[in-house]
């Protein structure tokens, strides 16, 4: 039965399903993304009613430092009972142990208390759990006589725990541990991957714009970058709900029916004793209605009185200048006033939880609107204190107007740490907009801003960030990487490039460095342009069509065999077109590139590695270009790989990535199932790029899927006791960047085939042979179990490993790149008119 | 093996120009498997409205997606096919590029017979060229559009330039609509005008349309206009897939009865029809004394033909009673059209008579008979009073509508006539699915069909075969023999099994099956095991392809009514196949 049943999905809800599996992704990650299409990848497998048949599956979704988590694993139930420590019940308490109050509590023992959660060898688990550590030497978990790491403070355990023995039990303890633990957890993790990139790499993210992975992880370090910073309400009764707490000097201001009034003619204030601060700045909000005659005006102190407000609810930032610490309120300066007051709020700028200041301002520095305010300013700082960690490489970004106002281009310091070396200036006469300063700070523990060396400088500064994007081994996280629309999200895995270009996005500083600008070029830098990593300025470069126009982008002895470069036309459809250019021994140039109103990454790769310089040049049909320029790259591969940004003057190294060992013989049937894979290759490599299902030891029996090191065919194999099942598939070239959906049948007993979307480009091989000694145990995106061997290098959306063979029509459906949940999709689909 | 089933209709039907949808069905999710439609000409069907429709194209250009074709002219302008992924997810769309400083034109001169207010639309997306003009009226002028695309807005010019509308797709497409009033009677429509483009410049284009009217309506593809498939509900909601041969309606004004000759009868035309519209006549007799009558003489083989005609039925029982005969050696035939009974009078009778209850408003007459070289067809709003005999003191009136006179010994669907003769096309309907669709060694071909006549002239099969062997020698045959019986057929280079014995009736719907597997086949029909076998054989090629005929290349095509398909990649139970089949 039942060629005749018709596809009713009964007792399953979609919904939930996704959901679970979602849910105990979540458990598991740090950092998810790219949800919908995970969801979509994981709603095609189960609409193919093949969900429950995959062991492994994984999506570009979920990450953790070091890690990818398949979307489900084996089962993905949580081991333990009683985690929470509920009841007194379900754990095996050691001496010094009791549950009680919701927790498990230790006093001064060295004892564990434990649980069975079964025989768990050889899969991966995740140990979790809350310590409140008060003393001890240390606590720590143990599966299986594996040991856990030992932890010695408060927080949350969390290790991967592989049992070696076949015991089941769970021990938690410690040495003379003192203190509670708390939610208990342990989940099979097997099918997760470990990864490794021993640097920071950009990807382009789900915006489309080009990402440090580092930033994902990386917090703001600047304190009220946005100078927008509260201190605590000043005002009581801002609201005048009650007749209290503000001071009248005579019978003509009241408060009646929650609102503040002024009933005569009176030019006396209504005030109420705050607390100001001399010299500090507050931000001051009321709101004024239903006025018919005067005028409302506000005075800090016994400082300046402003002007008259009336209807609307005001803004305004003064600066208390005297000592006297009342907020006043006053008529116009007849002393009418026919309307009325509320919601009045005072509060201190730019002070921490503890009112002390944030920001240390020099003469002339003021905040006021929200900015920093320049007003004449000159020898002085406005600063903050700030850890500056010696070595690290810090990125400051700010929104700065009143260049304009600089005496010359070596006035204006940049942001910066306070080093010497450190010190760069903002041109005379920049236009307004967002700046940047990249540098390798030493052991300042101050931020230093806007110290004039030269003249005065007038103008304001905001939305200040620093950010520490030194690459930290702390959070390495694979890529997930997006087309440049932010669509098709996938996993990205590249080998090790270094970007030869120095200062691949400070075109100006390259100018001055390995790099050179043609006597006859223009640069220029336009600080309302946004950048393709979303911030704001780029460089503009103007080749007019004549002799020494261009842009040399490194010194003339780098050997490499890439470039690439991000640009943009200034104007759409005129001086557009551009070549890349190679000089030195054999140098060629590129075809006629194109560029048009949206940032493109051009690439142009040649086939004779040596030393020269690399150019961007005008060309075209009218020898004449006018571009945007931003992440020029140089590469000794031969293709262009991710964005390798080089900020401070140096050469950047991305380190190779690998993604391995998720598997054991539990999620990977060894006698029959079926290996699936979505993938892309991104580059036409002289070397093989593999994802397979290994043996832990042997080499005996393989099955993998990748690209072919010879011809840059596809590579698919299925290798049983040291034969091949049918000879190695390698008949078809895929495109590069053009995503195939591979999947592998293998059954020692049973059909063979191979499915490239939709179509079986292997058949049926029948076969029966005993079963391998060693059995499959591992998933790995290379080809050896022990060492990486033929790493794969490209996209890959999903990847799944089926533990049955399935049937011929259900590959067709899983590889398909058209099928739909309904006929009248298909129909839709496909242009037809539904009857 | 494998779980999926190939399947057509069952109430699910898809149309396009040319092609007919069938779908492979795995764990409720759907692949492609249409089959080719070729007729070459339009035809009728009944819609679920139960009026007479035609199966044509709103959509006036032949070519809505193939520009290659030469019923689009090109000027100073490269066409790059395939260039980019279209709106609708396939890799079909035209790259135009201005290769030189001449105005650069792709344009469709075939559109001037029409005129009047027309609406074209078509998508474009944007590669460099920043701009694409749209004429409705080239060649004067009057209408024009330009769509800016980069900031896909439209400025219109020309005097007769009427509204245009712009809606933005996903992927950078836009569905631009521009309507007109064409006036010049030799009017050319410029479907992308790229004279303001730079040089090397380009845009995409895909899926142009132009309509009468103001509304732009969905895009209907067009690619030549082979055909549109015909799904009649005629005494269906389901409905069926109506494969017909070709016919010629012999009388050249099928529903303009004042172009007949007339004997004395008083017309009344612009009466409601069978197809909604207000075409139909009263022939009325107002004579006591006389008959009256409208008639046609044509020439024709002295073969079978046969003679319809749509007559409204009346709303109570009637007194006088209309008239219709075919050829003057025949009876003439008194209808009751309150009751649709009928009463050969006098003459010869005829080889058929079938009365069809057509609608709620509507009978059809058929008359069926082997006529001599020259056939005159009568029709008389009163002919009778008694039923039973003929008198020319009836007086009274009927309606009729849609006489057709067709070389065929039955009637097919109706073919509008308006001053010559009209012939409709065979059809043809091959090619559906591929080899990874079904199963060459063991499965069920299952239709629900229904044939047009008791004795067939020819066999009428629908078959399993190999697509590329052009023969029958590896195929699995249902169907209708060239007599009164089924025909099932398993045929191999082994063994071949046969069967023609069971009879079948016209016009009368049967599930059938045929389970194929060596040594295990069998035949159900309408829930009931008829036949089985223990034959064995070995296909020496695989089954591949699905079509209407014996052999994937049009020998013996199936005409007839089908209501669904299945063919399953497993040999099903005997319980499967009793339910299939019930």
């Amino acid at each position: 039965m039942l060629g005749l049943k018709l596809t009713l999905r009964i007792g399953r809800d979609i919904i939930d399903v996704m959901g679970k599996l979602l849910s105990k992704l979540a458990r598991r990650s740090t950092y998810s993304e790219n949800l919908a299409d995970s969801r979509a990848v994981v709603s095609d497998i189960d609409s193919y009613d093949l969900l429950d048949k995959a062991t492994i599956l994984l999506t570009p979704t979920a990450t953790s430092d070091a890690r990818v988590h398949s979307v489900k694993t084996y089962t993905g139930d949580e081991l333990v009972t009683n985690g929470g420590f509920d009841t007194d019940s379900d754990w095996t308490k050691g001496s010094g142990w009791t549950i009680s109050g919701g927790k498990a509590n230790a006093t001064n023992t060295s004892i564990n208390i434990n649980q069975n959660i079964g025989n768990q060898q050889g899969k991966k688990l995740k140990v979790e759990f809350d310590v409140n550590f008060i003393s001890g030497s240390y606590l720590r978990a143990e599966i299986g006589a594996t040991l856990g790491y030992n932890i010695t403070s408060s927080g949350r355990y969390s290790t991967i725990i592989t049992p070696s023995t076949t015991s089941g039990l769970l021990y938690i303890y410690g040495g003379n541990f003192t203190g509670s633990i708390d939610n208990v957890s342990v989940v099979d993790v097997s099918s997760d991957f470990d990864f490794d990139r021993a640097s920071s790499a950009t990807r382009i993210n789900s915006s489309g714009l080009v990402q440090d992975m580092q930033s994902i992880t990386d917090p703001e370090l600047v304190l009220n970058g946005d100078f927008e910073e509260l201190g605590d309400e000043l005002v009581t009764n801002g609201g005048f709900d009650t007749d209290s707490d503000w001071t009248f000097l005579d019978d003509s201001w009241q408060i009646i029916d929650g609102k503040l009034i002024l009933t005569d003619t009176s030019t006396t204030n209504v005030n109420q004793a705050i607390g100001l601060v001399q010299n500090k700045f507050y931000k001051i909000v009321f709101t004024i209605a239903n006025t018919t005659l005067g005028g409302v005006r506000v005075r800090l102190g016994t400082g300046a009185i402003t002007s008259e407000f009336t209807n609307g609810t005001h803004t305004i930032y003064l600066e208390q200048t005297t000592t006297n610490d009342a907020f006043r309120l006053y008529a116009s300066t007849s002393g009418v006033f026919n309307g009325s007051i509320d919601n009045v709020s005072v509060k201190q700028l730019n002070v921490d939880s503890e009112g002390n200041d944030i920001w240390t301002l020099g003469t002339g520095w003021s905040i006021e609107d929200g900015k920093l305010v320049g007003t004449s300013v000159s020898t002085q700082f406005a600063q903050q204190s700030f850890t500056f960690i010696d070595g690290n490489t810090y990125k400051i970004t700010f929104d700065i107007t009143g260049a304009d106002t600089l005496i010359n281009d070596t006035s204006f310091r940049l942001p910066y740490d306070g080093t010497l070396g450190n010190i760069r200036y903002l041109e005379k006469d920049s236009p307004d907009g967002t700046y940047s300063h990249t540098f390798v700070a030493g052991t300042s523990p101050t931020l230093y801003l806007g110290y004039i060396d030269n003249g005065t400088y007038t103008g304001t500064i905001d939305n200040i960030s620093v950010k520490d994007v030194t690459f930290s081994t702390d959070v390495d996280l694979a890529r997930i990487n997006y087309d440049s629309n932010g669509e098709n999200g996938h996993i990205l895995l590249e080998p090790t490039s270094t970007n030869l270009v120095t200062y691949s996005e400070d075109i100006d500083s390259l100018n001055d460095g390995e790099g050179e600008v043609g006597v006859n070029s223009t640069l220029t830098y336009e600080s309302d342009v946004v950048a393709p990593d979303g911030s704001l300025g780029v460089y503009r470069i103007q080749n007019p069509a004549t002799a020494s126009t261009y842009l040399q982008v490194t010194n003339n002895t780098t050997a490499a065999q890439s470039m690439s470069v991000w640009v943009k036309a200034k104007t759409v459809g005129t001086n557009n077109q551009f070549t890349l250019y190679r000089d030195g021994t054999g140098g060629s140039a590129s075809d006629v590139k194109t560029a048009t109103g949206d940032w493109q990454r051009f690439e142009y790769s040649w086939s004779t590695v040596g030393s020269g310089a690399y150019f961007i040049n005008n060309d075209g049909d009218t020898y004449t270009s006018d571009l945007y320029v931003w992440g020029i790259q140089v590469e000794n591969l031969p293709y262009a790989t991710s964005y390798i940004p080089t900020l401070t003057g140096s050469t950047v190294t991305r380190a190779a990535e690998t993604l391995v060992d998720s598997g054991n013989t539990t999620l990977i049937n060894t006698d029959q199932g079926v290996f699936y894979a979505e993938i892309a290759r991104t580059s036409n490599n002289a070397d093989f790029e593999l994802i397979s299902l290994l043996q832990d030891s042997d080499t005996s029996t393989k099955i993998a899927i990748g690209f072919y090191e010879s011809n840059n065919n596809f590579f698919i194999r299925t290798y049983y006791n040291g034969s091949d099942v049918y000879p190695i598939y390698d008949d078809i070239a895929p495109n590069l960047n053009q995503f195939y959906k591979v999947a592998v049948k293998y059954n020692r007993n049973g059909i063979n085939n191979v499915w490239i979307d939709g179509v079986k480009v292997v058949s049926d091989v029948t076969l029966n042979v005993s079963a391998p000694t060693n059995p499959l145990t591992h998933l790995k995106f290379d080809w050896n179990p022990a060492n990486t061997q033929f790493p794969f290098h490209g996209k890959c959306k999903a990847l799944a490993v089926f533990n049955e063979a399935i049937e011929d029509d259900e590959l067709e459906l899983l590889t398909g790149v058209t099928n739909y949940g309904s006929f009248s999709g298909l129909a839709s689909a496909n242009g037809y008119t539904i009857i | 093996m494998g779980k999926g089933v190939v399947k057509l209709g069952e109430g699910n039907w898809a149309v396009k120009d040319g092609n007919l949808l069938a779908a492979k069905e795995t764990n409720g999710r759907f692949k492609n498997a249409e089959f080719t439609v070729t007729r070459g000409t339009d035809a009728t069907y009944v819609g679920k409205d139960g009026l007479i429709k035609t199966a044509s194209f709103y959509n006036i250009l032949p070519y809505s997606e193939d520009f290659s074709q030469s019923a689009w002219q090109k000027s100073n302008i490269t066409l790059t096919p395939n260039s980019i992924t279209s709106p609708d997810g396939i890799l079909n769309a035209y790259k135009l590029t201005k290769p030189t400083s001449s105005q650069p034109r792709l344009f469709e001169l075939s559109v001037y017979p029409t005129t009047g207010v027309h609406t074209f639309t078509s998508f474009y997306k944007n590669l460099d060229g920043d701009s694409v003009l749209i004429r409705l009226d080239a060649g004067n002028n009057t209408a024009n559009c330009n769509v800016d695309l980069t900031t896909n807005t439209l400025v219109n010019s020309g005097a007769n330039i009427i509204s245009s509308n712009i809606t933005q797709l996903s992927d950078g497409w836009i569905r631009v609509s521009v309507t007109a009033n064409i006036l010049s009677t030799s009017w050319v429509l410029d479907a992308a005008n790229l004279f303001d483009l730079s040089v090397d410049s380009s845009v995409y284009i895909w899926g142009a349309q132009l309509v009468e009217g103001t509304e732009a309506l969905d895009y209907q593809y067009t690619n030549g206009k082979e055909g549109i498939p015909r799904i009649d509900f005629t005494d269906n909601t389901d409905g069926h897939l109506l494969l017909e041969p070709e016919s010629r309606n012999l009388i050249p004004y099928s529903e303009d009865f004042s172009e007949w000759s007339n004997v004395y009868t008083i017309l009344t035309p612009n009466q409601s029809s069978p197809d909604g519209s207000n075409n139909a006549f009263i022939i009325e007799d107002e004579n006591a004394t006389a008959y009256r009558k409208v008639d046609e003489t044509i020439t024709t083989n002295a073969t079978p033909h046969t003679f319809s005609v749509f007559i409204k039925k009346k709303t109570s029982a009637v007194s006088s009673y209309s008239g219709i005969q075919m050829g003057t050696g025949f009876s003439y035939v008194v209808f009751d059209s309150f009751n649709g009974t009928y009463y050969e009078h006098d003459n010869t009778n005829y080889d058929n008579v079938e009365v069809q209850d057509f609608n709620s408003n509507w009978w059809r007459l058929k008359l069926t008979a082997t006529v001599t070289t020259s056939t005159r067809v009568a029709l008389w709003g009163a002919i009778s009073t008694s039923a039973t005999n003929i008198n020319n003191g009836a007086t009274g009136s009927e309606t009729f509508y849609g006489a057709q006179l067709e070389e065929l010994p039955y009637a097919t669907s109706y073919i509008p006539t308006s001053g010559s003769t009209v012939t409709r096309d065979a059809e043809i309907c091959t090619g559906a699915g591929e080899a990874a669709d079904f199963n060459s060694e063991e499965g069920v071909l299952y239709a629900e069909i229904a044939k047009a006549q008791d004795d067939n002239d020819n066999f009428i099969v629908m078959s399993l075969n190999n697509d590329a062997s052009n023969s029958d020698a590896n195929s699995v045959t249902i169907g209708f023999d060239n007599g009164q019986d089924f025909y099932f057929r398993v045929k191999s280079p082994s063994g071949t099994y046969i069967n023609a014995t069971i009879s079948a009736n016209e016009n009368q719907f049967y599930k059938v099956a045929l389970k194929y597997k060596s040594g295990d086949i069998a035949v159900w029909i309408d829930g009931v095991e008829v036949l089985t076998s223990t034959d064995t054989y070995t296909f020496a090629v695989d089954l591949d392809n699905l079509s209407f005929d014996l052999n994937g290349n049009g020998t013996l095509p199936f005409y007839g009514k089908v209501k669904g398909i299945k063919v399953y990649k497993e040999a099903l139970s005997d319980t499967d196949l009793q339910n299939l089949t019930s």
